[in-house]
């Protein structure tokens, strides 16, 4: 295999405004790029295009003109699911993304039916304790609803569900903003170990500068649809070259 | 003046112009009676910004609406005192409060785009709560409306001051809410998480915009947020929540950040992400705030003195074992 592991090639979306004319470019040809076992950051305002870049990556966001190819392969505007399975997110909202009827194990198990992974139910359930192991949660948990626990242990939860299937990349966006910081902090740790112990790539979505600086490899960032800078992480936050990237960087609050 | 402290204090006036003293809060479920806030004593002076942090939980959010009478009715005061330049404003029913609130103290929430009244324009929302009180006229108030939101930094705002608060930006909202906070320029600012909805660029402004209304109106700020990074940008004093109770404080945050005294305040800073220096992993906390139900009932301990002007609680075995573990689940 040759090139990156993930390339969003020119990737231009454009949305359609309730008054007639060319309506609003969201992304304007973007081209991106994550490496295997690589955690790149994506930063940038509200309304800069993160989060739709994310959304096609992953599939979500199925008009778009560009391409992204994945392990080598271009894939499809409406992807399959052999496709879908590679690239999995995380969402900002751990109250929001999960179903509150379901227990964890009625959550996780659809999954591996929908993707027919895990044989028997047996195999399944053991399944489901790997996964909890992996996201550091104790296995008790798994025939508890959402409503029983914490913020950081929904987004662990959370994470458990993307990485249900295997993926290879996930998109996590603004995956720790609605946490308070020791609990960030913990889901911070856990995606770079995670990254350490089974090679995955991640595309780390925030507006949090510090965050990204503390778990990225590479950083990206975004301005009106537009990728301004792409530098390693040391880099961008010592020798920032854009304009916009020093605006953002003096605009961080920060400990003394 | 102590030696910590890093504020030029008013040395004339030496009552405080906030205090919380030795302030519990319960909370009713199911029938029982659970400590909330647990002798949370704290002070504001003139002039004085001072950041009030914790995690979900912690008690800082009950604090600050205690502190403004905005308490739910499932939580009550139940013994200690707030007083506003030295007048206590729960002993006469609240009566004495809601002669200060909106005259001599003022709040700016989280989400103005909710404390905003989505039909009323602007320009009369800011200066509704003082535009009868002062007997003016519509277009005195509008003035003075025009005046206060070039003060905030609102440009244009002779168009602005017609507008609905949802053709605003979530920052010009916050910009809307402040000016109306300031209207009836008062001496004690309350602040709920006023930027963590808002872009960093735009959370910059406003914080700038703190800065200079502190100066102009020399006014005290309570500043409630989980955000240790904001309040070290804006705020010159520092308290610490953690289950309902203060455990540390200090009238140099500068000097408590560099050393903190309490094994849960250093945990804490030990899991905010820097933007400069070492990039170094960040550790997680063993444990957030247990559940009220399942909190100690033991009344707190009176805090330590560190050094003049800094306080914090004595930890507990199990306290330090609990908090100095970096832990990853």
């Amino acid at each position: 295999m040759t090139g990156p592991h993930l390339r969003a090639e020119r990737i231009s979306v454009t949305f359609a405004t309730r008054r007639r004319g060319k309506g609003h470019r969201a992304l304007n040809e973007v081209t991106l790029d994550v490496g295997k076992s690589e955690i790149v950051g994506l930063v940038g305002e509200s309304g800069s295009g993160k989060s739709t870049l994310g959304r096609v990556i992953v599939g979500l966001q199925e008009s778009y003109t560009g391409t992204v190819s994945f392990a080598g392969e271009v894939l499809a505007h409406r992807r399959s699911i052999v496709q879908r399975r590679a690239i999995q997110m995380v969402f900002q909202d751990p109250y929001a993304s999960l179903d509150p009827q379901m227990t964890v194990w009625q959550m996780l198990e659809e999954l591996l039916i929908v993707h027919k992974i895990g044989g028997t139910r047996d195999a399944r359930r053991e399944r489901c304790r790997e996964l909890m192991r992996l996201v550091h949660m104790p296995a008790s948990l798994l025939d508890v609803r959402p409503a029983g626990m914490s913020g950081g242990q929904r987004q662990r939860i959370a994470l458990a569900r993307a990485l249900a299937v295997d993926p290879q990349l996930i998109v996590a966006d603004e995956a720790t903003s609605a946490l308070d910081v020791s609990v960030q902090a913990g889901i911070i740790n856990l995606f770079a170990d995670l990254r350490d112990q089974t090679g995955l790539s991640i595309l780390f979505i925030s507006h949090n500068l510090a965050v990204v600086r503390s778990l990225c490899d590479r950083v990206a960032v975004i301005y009106q649809g537009e990728v301004v800078e792409v530098a390693g992480t040391e880099a961008i936050f010592n020798a920032p070259q854009h304009d916009y990237t020093r605006q953002l960087l003096a605009a961080a609050p920060d400990l003394p | 003046m102590t030696e910590g402290g890093s504020q030029a204090v008013d040395q004339a006036d030496s009552t405080p112009l906030l205090e919380i003293d030795r302030l519990c809060v319960s909370a009713r479920i199911k029938g029982e009676q659970f400590r909330a806030l647990d002798a949370v004593s704290l002070t504001v002076r003139r002039g004085e910004a001072r950041g009030l942090v914790g995690e979900s939980g912690s008690g800082k959010s009950i604090t600050l609406r205690a502190a403004m009478g905005l308490l739910p009715h499932s939580l009550s005061v139940t013994s200690g005192a707030i007083r506003f330049k030295g007048r206590d404003l729960l002993a006469d029913g609240g009566k004495s409060l809601a002669a200060v609130r909106g005259t001599g103290i003022a709040m700016v929430f989280q989400e103005p785009a909710v404390a905003l009244n989505p039909v009323m324009r602007v320009g009369r929302q800011i200066v509704d709560s003082v535009a009868w009180r002062r007997g003016w006229s519509r277009r005195e108030a509008r003035e003075f409306a025009v005046e206060l939101m070039t003060q905030v930094g609102i440009r244009d705002p002779r168009r602005w001051a017609d507008a609905y608060p949802h053709q605003l930006s979530g920052g010009m909202r916050q910009r809307v809410m402040i000016a109306a906070a300031v209207a009836c320029q008062p001496e004690m600012i309350f602040c709920d998480e006023p930027t963590t909805a808002l872009d960093v660029t735009v959370q910059a402004q406003i914080l700038a915009l703190f800065k200079k209304l502190q100066q102009e109106l020399n006014a005290g700020f309570l500043y409630v947020t989980h955000d240790l990074s904001v309040v070290a940008e804006f705020c010159s004093t520092l308290s610490v929540m953690y289950a309902g109770r203060i455990v540390e404080q200090a009238d140099d945050l500068k000097a408590m950040v560099a050393e903190p005294a309490h094994p849960y305040t250093r945990a804490l800073l030990a899991a905010v992400p820097r933007i400069k220096g070492p990039a170094k992993r960040l550790r997680g906390l063993a444990s957030s705030a247990p559940p009220l139900t399942e909190r100690s009932q033991a009344p707190a301990q009176p805090l330590a003195q560190i050094r003049p002007g800094w306080q914090a609680a004595l930890a507990t075995k199990d306290e330090i074992a609990l908090f100095s573990t970096g832990v990853e689940a």
